[in-house]
């Protein structure tokens, strides 16, 4: 809000916290030459023949970021493409921001840092996650320590690189002359080291980790190995896999622990959300993110399943979240965050009203559907999913009230969008109260809550600040369109 | 291989070693085959296969032919015809073996275990008694009850409530037993009193309306039945009375206050020894809070002569004292009037011992005197002379005052014409033998069959007893002087609970009890069919007829008129009237009576109104008050199904646990945890049994007995707290304070409500508790909900503070608060006894900028900052507890009581009992596993009953980091609240730091804010 109401001298004075990365040997630009990769996507920009590339960098690697360009321009000369750097990003900057890099009108994005993995739709995309020491050895020799059995090897993306050195000293871990692991799988990124271009790659890449598992066994069968510090990935690893164990080992402090214990409690706290869930009326879906594939079609699809259940929803777009901003909305119970698995899970204890996930959502839309445990945070899985269900479930839901866990009673649902009620009630003659409104607002959420609120918008009115603004109403002026570095009518 | 040279044991029994001739081993299996047939049909098959094999020598793969050569057998196809292979039928089909309509399943390896039946039997769900063979025969016809019913002047509603153990439902048993054909009653012996001997299954009688399997296995009622029947009066006039019996154990007291809501006259049943004990007293007050009528039943008398072997005279005094104390139970009451008091002379105390099967009043047995010696007086003049200090001299034959008078021949008038001939006729039928006895009791017109002489001598007591007193005519004298009809009831009930504007149509017709106005019925609880798939709900109708097949509004317990959410359509699929084992079905029934309806439980969680669709207009519509607990369910255990799939299962379970319980409550925590909070160990016992096998039948983990815990301030904030919203435009100072002691709890019990105009309130608290009249005004919030014990005050000054901005946003500072005590800063449990006052408010200019997405936030933090400057406090819940113990066990229950952490507050003999009364107070989280270790200590003759009290601070400081827990270790004294904060934060997931850090934005302020914690 403070962003319309100021010059936005605060936004450019803000200070932000930033850890820096750990990496106190990239002073030399050699140093930087490896870490980012600098040769390698030059190489691609030249093949690519790509004219103008947006190099978009997470906070925290921003001081890099002169150099990084400066370098990439001087090995690029083909005839003359345009470097910029993308910093500062809408949501989270695991997420290629494919908006901004549009408003400059890039054909390629290059990723620095830690990304979800999540692909773009439109804008060819080149990820450099940056290489951070890992001492495999020492890690291997740790994890045989604490586990046994069959063994997956994830890791976080600057260690990627390391994941084959890592399975394959793990597998020369013997005890007694025996292997400690009877079997030990690596994980690769699908989009390690190549240029991912959303026209020329087929959709069916599964975005994120892949890996081949022997074919008689699960997943429920391995533990985990995680390389990497705790982060949202891991997180996120242990909400959707339903593996033995988790272990994770941080390169950086060479420490090894064991995650699985928190998860279960983690999952628990998200059914209560799901209850909350149920228990709404009016949803907000909450766009989180603008680049990942099909986040459109996710949001056509909770939709359809809020439409069919009669409840009522809006769709926000806020940019990054925060307890402020969703509370200005007090008519909405719950909130549904469509974003990048990783940034998904809020915990939104301190916001006013909960917000889950679009599989929550429909864990709490579904009557069939039931809380097992298992846990979808990407969108290809939940998409597979709630499409064919939505197929499947007919017809409006039944008028009985559903038990709530959050009260412990019997609720009735409002029903919003009602397909049974005819137009012509609406035909009605609605009477009048004192403030002159019409009492019946064929069955609209916000117009509704609007009686009730102190605040009602700009213009009306009894309200107390009207005095700057005309009571008349006035007539709805088309805007401006475009984008804002050059509107269409100052073409 | 030759697997026929072995059985089936795979034991050698083919020919010698040596010699393997083929007739010998032919002869060998005839032999075994005849054995076969006598073993079981697989065995036998087995040894058939064999046969075939050896008779055929087709089979090269062995066995699997046999069928074949039975065929070939029954056809009478000589073996040695040939047949070709296409023309074989090797098998019979299933119809030619065993006839049309018989499926043949098989199977080549057996999967299922041996304990599986192949054929699983049908399983009857049934978790109820009934009457087996519908409605049961009775004195009366059913059509002659029902019609009766149109009558209200004719109709009694009576709810019988008493402690644990009083005989309420032998009560019941007397009523039925003298109206209903029971088999097993006339069987059963009486059960002796609890406390002297445990009786033996089989000589139990079983409470006719104890239909639960629980209630029936451990032989205590556990659920409010009724019972609708027709009883005659000493004149032989014919009532019909609505009797609804209710559970006597503490934790069952939300049945109780459901059951006085139907009743219009409550019958308390106190046993004459035990006397006032800590649930009737509880019972008392909550009929006079319902205005009710009260009616007592002095019951056990029995026992004063069996047990204590009390003197006539003295047995007068033991029941003089139990009438006085429930007199003085009543009188203490806010809303008592005079005119409540007990009295048998009066008419409103019966004498009965209902396991001996009689009950009387002193009219009915001075109708005794007056038709046995047919005497020249009324039956009602003799009974005013019976009671109290009238003096009988049977020499001059005259009733007097004093007992001087009269010299030592004259007799107490109670104990000579009562006591005595009752005490003589114990001590006839326990001490003579049949010859002697039985002209004595023919004398007394008790005539007895043969083998009724032959019963032990407390069968036979009953027997004599029962016949001399006949049915218990008195009680029905008692309740219909004494208890209102339902027309004479109806204006004070009406005004008592509905809350719809008592001029309207609707009113007018429930305070005339009309059965031709708009039907209004009050539904309070919700029973299951004896297969527990359907419920059906129990409501009494205020006004109007019921029909079945009505279509009528159910309205729930949030409907208020301009929020119809909570109203859903239904049709009554059923009416009946509802007498425990057996419901007898009707068209219709008007006002002033009960009525279990079908189809309509639908929206029902706890308690609704119902209306009918068709005379009243929407607008009118108001709904009955729920009900109003004066306990709370603070004991909870957090629930989940062994097998995880089978949630849904446990949900509907737990959907229907809410629906019978009244009390109950089930909900999801922030853990993820299902937890059912219930009023105490027995209470959740029973839940558990009922959903595990009544409703969800599934195995389900329960983790241990936990409690509730609220969050309070000790002190005054050390500091004005001020907190900025999110765009530092505004800013908003609290501090926190404790409220006086009692605010609370009258917020609670709803005896100030912020509905009233701001007037009001201010006068409440100035004349209560001598606050500021401003004061009182300036209140904007209770929280969290409408009566939460937590109060949002506005202490800004105008001079200071712009008001009218203030008051703009004063929705979203409420919110805020709601939300900060409904979720406290300790862990997450509801603040209690907080008092916020705003102090200053600096807000932003235009409204755009003091939205709620602002406020909310910016007020929960400043509640919360200003809540920790306070001095927090974690508080828990405290059981009263009411022990009865012989005088020699004392010193245990004080070594127990110790162990928990509890004290005693009283500490007295029971006059005229052996026993000794304990008051005592346990905090709930220690009290669960009290009880066993209190009989454990005492060998079983201490018994307790415990509930809710009140809320009490835990010693120490919950934020103090200075206590170190050790884990595996308990606790003690000032650890307890660290403690018990962590182990709450940590179930529910969140970090152990509780820290002012987290809502303090300003650096200078929270530099501050240390310092003081440091000091």
């Amino acid at each position: 809000m403070s962003t319309i109401a100021n010059d936005g001298s605060a936004v450019i004075q803000r200070q932000i916290d930033v850890t820096p990365a750990h990496a106190p040997s990239l002073v030399t630009t050699d140093a930087l030459l490896v870490a980012y990769e600098i040769e390698q996507t030059a190489k691609v920009i030249r093949e690519g023949k790509y004219q103008r590339i947006a190099l978009q960098f997470p906070d925290e690697l921003l001081t890099h970021s002169t150099i990084v360009s400066a370098e990439l321009q001087s090995r690029i000369d083909n005839p003359a493409p345009k470097v910029f750097i993308l910093a500062d990003t809408s949501y989270g900057s695991c997420c290629v921001d494919e908006v901004a890099a549009d408003h400059y009108s890039a054909d390629l994005v290059v990723h620095y840092g830690r990304t979800c993995l999540s692909l773009s739709s439109r804008t060819p995309v080149y990820y450099v996650f940056g290489r951070e020491p890992l001492d495999s050895e020492h890690c291997a020799k740790a994890v045989s320590e604490k586990a046994s059995g069959n063994l997956l090897v994830l890791s976080d993306v600057p260690y990627a690189y390391a994941v084959p050195d890592v399975a394959q000293a793990l597998a020369q871990q013997h005890i007694d002359g025996k292997p400690v692991f009877d079997s030990v799988v690596a994980s690769e990124i699908t989009v390690a080291d190549r240029l991912y271009d959303p026209k020329t790659d087929s959709s069916d890449i599964v975005p994120g980790r892949s890996w081949q598992l022997p074919d008689d066994a699960s997943i429920a069968d391995y533990s985990i190995l995680y390389l990497g510090a705790e982060s949202l990935t891991l997180t996120n690893i242990m909400l959707t896999m339903r593996c033995r164990a988790v272990l994770s080992y941080d390169p950086h402090t060479r420490l090894l622990r064991e995650e699985s214990h928190q998860v279960n409690r983690h999952l628990a706290r998200r059914y209560k959300m799901v209850q909350h869930a149920r228990d709404a009326d009016v949803i907000g879906i909450v766009v989180g993110t603008l680049a990942a594939t099909r986040y459109l079609r996710v949001i056509e699809t909770l939709k359809a399943m809020i439409r069919r259940a009669q409840k009522k929803y809006y769709v926000f777009v806020v940019g990054k979240l925060n307890v402020a901003k969703l509370a200005n909305f007090a008519e909405i119970q719950t909130y549904v965050l469509v974003a990048c698995p990783e940034n998904s899970l809020v915990d939104s204890k301190e916001f006013f009203s909960p917000v889950v996930t679009p599989y929550e959502m429909q864990l709490a839309l579904s009557k069939s559907r039931q809380w097992t445990g298992n846990y979808v945070t990407d969108f290809h899985a939940f998409l597979d999913d709630a499409e064919r269900e939505l197929e499947e479930e007919e017809g409006p839901e039944d008028d009985r009230p559903h038990f709530s866990l959050i009260t412990g009673t019997l609720k009735q649902n409002r029903r919003f969008n009602d397909p049974r009620q005819s137009s012509s009630e609406s035909t009605q003659l609605a009477t009048r109260n004192t403030h002159t409104e019409i009492a019946q607002y064929m069955g609209s959420a916000g117009a509704e809550h609007l009686l009730t609120r102190s605040f009602r918008g700009l213009g009306h009115g009894d309200n107390d600040d009207a005095k700057d603004h005309s009571d008349e109403p006035a007539l709805a002026v088309e805007g401006r369109s475009g984008i804002a570095r050059g509107y269409d009518n100052e073409r | 291989m030759d697997a026929s040279t072995y059985d089936e044991f795979g034991n050698y029994i083919g020919p010698e070693l040596a010699s393997s001739s083929e007739e010998e081993e032919e002869s060998d299996y005839e032999a075994e085959a005849v054995h076969g047939d006598m073993a079981d049909g697989p065995d036998g098959m087995d040894r058939m296969d064999e046969q075939s094999d050896q008779e055929e020598h087709s089979g090269g793969e062995s066995g699997g032919y046999s069928e074949l050569t039975a065929m070939a057998r029954r056809m009478d196809i000589a073996q040695t015809q040939v047949v070709l292979h296409e023309d074989k039928k090797y098998y019979p089909d299933a119809e030619e073996v065993f006839g049309p309509g018989v499926e043949a399943l098989v199977q080549e390896e057996d999967t299922q275990p041996l304990t599986e039946p192949i054929i699983a039997p049908i399983k009857v769900r049934k978790f109820q008694v009934d009457e087996e063979e519908g409605l049961p025969d009775t004195s009366y016809t059913k059509e002659f009850l029902v019609d009766l019913l149109g009558y209200p002047a004719m109709t009694r509603n009576l709810a019988i409530a008493g402690h644990l153990h009083h005989g309420k439902t032998a009560l019941v048993d007397l009523l039925v037993a003298s109206t209903h054909v029971w088999p097993e009653w006339d069987k059963a012996a009486p059960m002796a009193t609890p406390t002297t001997k445990m009786p033996k299954p089989s000589e139990k009688a079983f409470g006719y309306t104890d239909v639960h399997q629980l209630e029936r296995q451990r032989g205590v009622s556990l659920k409010a039945m009724p019972i609708s029947l027709v009883a005659q009066d000493t004149k032989g006039k014919s009532y019909a009375l609505n009797i609804i019996d209710t559970p006597g154990h503490v934790n069952f007291f939300d049945e109780v206050v459901a059951s006085l809501r139907l009743a219009d006259g409550l019958v308390l049943v106190v046993d004459a020894v035990e006397g006032v004990m800590a649930n009737t007293e509880r019972i008392i007050q909550a009929a006079v809070r319902e205005r009710l009528s009260i009616t007592l039943v002095v019951n056990k008398v029995d026992r004063l002569i069996l047990e204590l072997k009390l003197p006539p005279a003295d047995a007068y005094y033991k029941l003089k004292l139990t009438i006085e104390e429930v007199n003085s139970v009543i009188a203490a009451c806010p809303l008592a009037t005079p005119s409540m008091c007990l009295s048998p002379e009066l008419g409103n105390v019966c004498f009965a011992s209902t396991s001996f099967g009689w009950c009387f009043s002193l009219q009915s047995f001075a109708k005794r005197y007056v038709e046995e010696w047919d005497m020249p007086v009324s039956p009602k003049e003799l009974a005013k002379r019976l009671w109290g200090d009238v003096y009988y001299h049977p020499e001059r034959r005259t009733f007097m005052r004093k007992r001087a008078e009269g010299g030592k021949e004259a007799k107490r008038s109670f104990v000579h014409f009562i006591l005595e001939p009752v005490y003589k006729l114990f001590a006839l039928v326990t001490s003579e033998d049949e010859p002697r006895l039985r002209p004595a009791l023919e004398a007394l017109g008790v005539h007895l069959r043969k083998a009724d002489y032959v019963m032990d001598v407390r069968g036979l007591l009953r027997r004599v007893l029962c016949q001399f007193f006949g049915p218990p005519t008195g009680f029905v004298d008692m309740c219909s002087a004494h208890v209102k009809s339902p027309v004479d009831n109806a204006a004070i009930k009406t005004e008592h609970l509905y809350t719809g504007n008592m001029d309207s149509e609707i009113a007018q017709a429930m305070r005339s009890c009309s059965a031709d106005g708009p039907l209004v019925i009050s539904v309070v609880k919700q029973y299951p069919s004896s297969d527990a798939s359907q419920f059906y709900a129990l409501g009494r109708i205020f006004s109007g007829t019921v029909t079945t097949e009505q279509a009528v509004r159910v309205l729930g317990e949030n409907y208020t008129s301009g929020d119809d959410e909570d109203m859903a359509l239904a049709t009554v699929s059923g009416a009946w009237l509802y007498c425990s084992r057996y419901k007898i079905p009707v068209s219709g029934l008007s006002a002033g009576s009960w009525v279990l309806l079908g189809g309509v439980d639908g929206s029902i969680s706890k308690t609704a109104t119902i209306f009918d669709t068709t005379t009243v207009s929407e607008d009118d519509l108001a709904i009955i008050r729920p009900l109003q607990f004066s306990a709370e369910s603070v004991m909870k255990i957090a629930v989940e199904p062994v097998v995880p799939t089978e949630l849904p299962k446990m949900l509907s379970g737990l959907r229907k646990i809410g629906k019978t319980y009244p009390l109950v409550q089930t909900r999801v925590e922030e853990s993820g945890e299902h937890v059912i909070l219930g009023t105490g160990e027995l209470y959740l016992d029973c839940i558990m049994h009922d959903l595990r096998c009544m409703y969800s039948e599934i195995e389900i983990k329960v983790a241990d007995p936990v409690v509730s815990f609220r969050e309070t301030v000790a002190e005054t904030s050390a500091l004005k707290v001020f907190g900025d919203s999110p765009n530092g435009k505004n800013r908003l100072t609290m501090i926190s304070e404790p409220m006086e002691k009692g605010v609370a709890e009258d917020i609670e019990s709803g005896k100030v409500l912020l509905s009233w105009p701001a007037r009001q309130v201010g006068q409440f608290f100035e004349s209560n508790y001598n606050w500021d009249i401003l004061a009182g005004r300036s209140i904007w919030a209770f929280g969290p909900g409408d009566c939460g014990p937590n109060m949002l005050s506005d202490d800004t000054l105008p001079g200071e503070t712009n008001k009218t901005r203030l008051r703009a946003v004063r929705d979203a500072v409420k919110q805020g608060f709601q939300w900060a005590a409904r979720e406290g800063p300790l862990c997450d449990e509801p603040m209690r006894n907080a008092r916020f006052r705003i102090l200053s408010a600096e807000l932003a200019e235009s409204a755009i900028h003091r939205g709620g997405g602002q406020i909310i936030p910016a007020a929960r933090r400043v509640c919360y900052s200003s809540f920790l400057t306070a001095e927090p406090r974690l508080m828990e819940p405290v059981n009263f507890v009411e022990i009865q113990a012989p005088a020699a066990c004392v010193s245990a229950v004080y070594t127990v009581l110790g162990r928990r952490r509890g004290h005693v507050t009283h500490d007295a003999p029971k006059a005229g009992s052996p026993m000794y009364m304990i008051k005592a107070l346990i905090p709930t989280i220690d009290s669960s596993g009290f009880e066993t270790d209190l009989r454990t200590y005492t060998q079983g003759q201490a018994f307790c009953q415990q509930y809710f009290d009140h809320w009490q601070v835990v010693p120490g400081d919950p934020l103090d980091k200075g206590m170190v827990l050790r884990p595996l270790e308990p606790s003690s004294g000032q650890q307890l609240a660290r403690d018990f904060m962590l182990k709450t934060r940590r179930r529910k997931g969140l970090s152990d730091d509780v820290s002012i850090d987290k809502f303090i934005d300003d650096p200078e302020l929270l530099d501050i804010v240390k310092s003081f914690e440091a000091m």
